[in-house]
């Protein structure tokens, strides 16, 4: 606190000298809870709130609260309003509608209406009933399998299909959950009608209806709508600037969606998701530029003008017909393409020739990101092959999935599977594959997930030493192919990922022996049988510089390099190579390391190195005391604190994964078992320990300086240790 | 709306530590201030552009030159306007850049974008002056800020009372 009176001490308060429309813009960004409090904040933002134009309110507590809590920040925006600003955007997400209140819907109600007679020439209106997944379809893999094509045993084939089919029977309730069965109205024929459950014909006096004002609303450009009934009124919709439409789980009729849809003249992005009763879709009158459509289940036949998308997104099973989609005049240039597949793995030849022709449509994708069961969607499988598209103007390509560490093939199939889509795309450059866990045996969550439980979803358990993927064979690689990147992938001898952060688990699949500011950077990454110079912050292509040998391909699996005297080092266990950024050439080093897990140490000016012990309760250091004649000085032996370790912890471990890093001037072992990382010192004590999921070892390192540097104090309003906040 | 293909309109912009900014006449219709000026025909020499000093000026225009439409959008439809989505994760890439101030410049910078009213500057610095403080509570906030809480007790009783849901 003292830090900030300092600050505060020859400082203006700037923010609040600001005009309302200002402030309310600012507060506009923050959820309605936290604008509100602002109110308090001094008597200059007493009246702020009139000039709020976002309101927006998300279900944290109970349903009676979040209610009670809309009325208020409405009421709010009245009570200073002299001058209120119009409202620009109205949002409001429950998790659970109807808990209890009886007048609730004639508060929506309210809401909306006030929503619209407070607009100005622009309104976005949000409202969500319910806030679970869209839709129970998770990912399954089919057991121990034997063969990719025709080893499954009919009675196997046959659950694996009644499985799929009971997953469906239960999406579609899910979908359909809120939906009254008897208000099928009578401009479609449902068959074979849902299975009538008692709790489904309880929900429908509770299904919130939105007004038909709504549909007739000028200043209207976004829509969302969730898990309530839209009844559009038969002629009279007219949402003349309507240019987005979200409908989640909405009960109506296929028809009357496909009548909103037609009332919209400058729709241009489209999202369905979970419309159970959405069997057909045209929109022919307009272009769309971004159409997704998620979990409508039902949905047979799309039939688009695409010649102006740019985004397609679709989640579901593979559609049964090739006529499912039509593209009017196909799209020229479609930017994103996301398929995601979700249900059982595609095994059958019939499933994945669908899955050939139905990629066909996204033949002009720049990006393409394909999302199954199992990493690579069965592509590697020889059904597919001759309706396997080109996909010639593809320039990134993610593909997400799970790879168990069961895996029978080793990994075989993912490559597979990636060898024929890296020969179909000569252009490509960012290739992406994202490792899933396993699906559980509860479906797997399909929407948002908290950092920690994405963290912990992701949680691989992959032994290190089952799966190593091998690079395709280079003769398939696309020339321009630039980035490989491996996300949560903890196979073969890749060290785990810096805990704790997102962005840091993406990594270069191979050896990534980066420096920055170094001139130039080799990479054996990009081509088994090639090694290619890219020099970090150029726009130079990569550069050829000709065929290492096995033991440098090897390499591509230690992620961190050490610059020491000009040259790169690296080391997987006892191999250690140098690069030199000079005469960019390699050149073996020779290593006292043994055949344990090793890292390379900067210790003050000279290079390190620590190996584990065979009995891996050890680890030995030594250091690099001639460069030149490559002469090794043993240095340390640390023990691990075994004893004390087992009665802290209760049981003796196992160690594989050490980690020495330098630390004040001197080394500091940093040691990972199940969710524990401890810190040993050089004496084999420990200095303290962590206990969190997902935590590892990793020798990058923040480095921090008290040395002020000469370009700080040159900005202007620079103040010496300023808060880096407002 | 006229197509700006041949000879490529210019306007002179000027701020008042006597800086002159040659700028295309689309991009300073960027701001919806200097919009209405130019529609207005007010704009035929040089334009004065008063409280903004020619250091952020020249950022603002940086800003306006990233974010006016490509050429490619010539077509009435409002929908036309929408940026494709590659495009706009490019542009998301480059305004985080252009964020990266510090406080002093960002509270120019917002006062720069309210008084030209532009949209896409306006919200980028709002929503960057948003990231700091929420989540913080009143008091923290305050010494954020460097506010002073100026309510007499009762005052901020009333306040509190008035708007309960937001403090429970």
């Amino acid at each position: 606190m003292g830090r900030h009176s300092q600050i505060g001490g020859g400082r203006d308060d700037r923010l609040s000298k600001l005009d309302d429309g200002v402030l309310g813009n600012i507060l506009s960004f923050l959820p309605a809870k936290e604008a509100m409090r602002a109110t308090a904040l001094s008597t200059r933002w007493r009246d702020v709130f009139a000039s709020v134009h976002t309101v927006s309110l998300e279900q944290s507590e109970d349903t009676v609260s979040l209610a009670n809590g809309v009325n208020d920040v409405l009421l709010a925006r009245y009570r200073r309003g002299r001058t209120t600003v119009p409202l620009r955007s109205l949002r409001v997400a429950f998790c659970d509608y109807n808990n209890g209140m009886n007048d609730l819907d004639s508060m929506v109600d309210r809401w909306i209406s006030y929503a619209m007679q407070e607009s100005g020439p622009e309104l976005h209106l949000d409202l969500r009933l319910r806030a679970d997944e869209i839709c129970g379809r998770g990912y399954s893999l089919r057991g121990a399998a034997k063969d990719n094509q025709d080893g499954i045993q009919d009675d196997e084939r046959s659950a694996c299909s009644s499985d799929d089919e009971n997953r469906e029977v239960e999406s579609l309730l899910h979908a359909l959950e809120g939906i009254a069965l008897d208000v099928i109205s009578d401009d479609e024929v449902e068959t074979p009608p849902p299975p009538k459950r008692p709790w489904l014909r309880q929900q429908k006096d509770k299904l919130y209806t939105v007004p038909r004002s709504v549909f007739s609303c000028a200043a209207l450009r976004t829509l969302c709508l969730g898990s309530c009934k839209l009844d559009p009124p038969t002629g009279g919709a007219n949402l003349p600037s309507l240019e987005a439409l979200v409908l989640t789980r909405v009960a109506d009729s296929g028809r009357k969606i496909q009548r909103l849809i037609s009332s919209c003249p400058f729709l241009a992005d489209l999202t369905l998701e979970a419309c159970a009763r959405v069997r057909e879709l045209s929109v022919l009158d307009k272009r769309l530029r971004r159409l997704a459509l998620r979990c409508c289940h039902r949905l047979a036949s799309v039939i688009i003008d695409a010649s102006k998308l740019r985004s397609f997104e679709y989640r579901g099973a593979v559609p049964a017909q090739p006529s499912f989609l039509t593209m009017h005049n196909g799209p020229p240039r479609l930017s994103s393409c996301r398929v995601d597949l979700c249900g059982g793995e595609l095994t059958s030849e019939e499933d994945l020739t669908r899955l050939g022709e139905f990629l066909h449509h996204f033949e002009t994708a720049e990006h393409l990101h394909l999302t199954s069961a199992r990493l690579g969607s069965g592509i590697d499988n020889d059904a597919i092959a001759t309706r396997f598209p080109a996909f010639l103007k593809l320039r990134q390509l993610e593909l997400t999935g799970s790879l168990p560490h069961d895996d029978d093939t080793q990994g075989n199939a993912v490559v597979a599977a990636v060898a024929r889509i890296l020969g179909h795309a000569p252009n490509l450059e960012v290739l992406t594959l994202f490792f899933k866990a396993p699906p559980r045996e509860k479906p797997e969550r399909y929407g948002l997930y908290k950092e920690e439980e994405f963290l912990d979803a992701h949680h691989l358990k992959y032994d290190r030493d089952t799966i190593v993927l091998q690079t395709p064979p280079a003769d398939l690689l696309p020339p321009c192919l630039r980035e490989i990147n491996l996300v949560n992938y903890q196979g073969g001898d890749a060290r785990g990922p810096p805990p704790g952060n997102l962005a840091t688990t993406t990594r270069p699949w191979t050896s990534s022996p980066w420096t920055t500011g170094q001139g130039s950077s080799p990479s054996t990454s990009s081509a088994q049988g090639g090694s290619y110079i890219f020099t970090l912050g150029s726009d130079q292509q990569l550069r050829h510089i000709g065929f290492p040998e096995a033991k440098e391909l090897l390499l591509r699996f230690s992620t961190v390099s050490i610059l020491f005297r000009g040259n790169l080092h690296w080391c997987i266990r006892n191999l250690m190579m140098a690069f030199d950024t000079t005469a960019e050439s390699f050149r073996q080093v020779r290593s006292p390391a043994g055949p344990g897990y090793s890292n390379l140490i900067e210790m003050g000016d000279m290079l390190g190195i620590s190996s584990l012990s065979d009995a891996a309760a050890s680890v030995n250091i030594w250091v690099l005391q001639d460069y030149e004649a490559e002469v090794w000085t043993f240095k340390y032996r640390v023990e691990f604190p075994v004893a004390e370790i087992r009665e802290q912890f209760g049981k003796s471990v196992h160690f594989r994964n050490v980690v020495a890093v330098p630390w004040d001037g001197d080394v500091l072992l940093l040691i990972k078992f199940d969710d524990c990382l401890l810190q040993v010192d050089i004496h084999g004590k420990m200095v303290s320990s962590f206990r969190r999921r997902g935590l590892g070892p990793t020798n990058l390192q923040i480095k921090q300086t008290l040395v002020q540097h000469a370009f700080f104090p040159t900005l202007e309003g620079y103040v010496v240790n300023s808060s880096p906040l407002v | 709306m006229a197509t700006r293909e041949a000879g490529k309109k210019m306007i002179m912009l000027k701020s008042p530590d006597g800086m002159e900014f040659e700028v295309e006449e689309a991009v300073a219709m960027e701001s919806q201030t200097i919009r209405k000026m130019i529609e207005d025909d007010c704009a035929d020499t040089a334009i004065l552009i008063p409280n903004i000093n020619s250091k952020i000026l020249s950022r603002v225009i940086e800003y306006c030159n990233k974010h006016v439409p490509t050429t490619g959008a010539t077509g009435a439809a409002a929908s036309d306007t929408v940026a494709p989505a590659a495009l706009a994760e490019d542009l998301k890439i480059w305004d985080a850049e252009f964020i990266k101030v510090n406080r002093a410049t960002r509270f120019d910078l917002i006062q720069a974008a309210s008084y030209l009213n532009i949209k896409g500057l306006l919200d980028l610095t709002s929503q960057t002056t948003i990231d700091t403080i929420s989540d913080n509570s009143l008091e923290e906030i305050r010494s954020f800020l460097s506010t002073k809480n100026d309510y007499l007790p009762e005052e901020e009783q009333t306040i509190r009372r008035e708007n309960q849901w937001a403090f429970q």
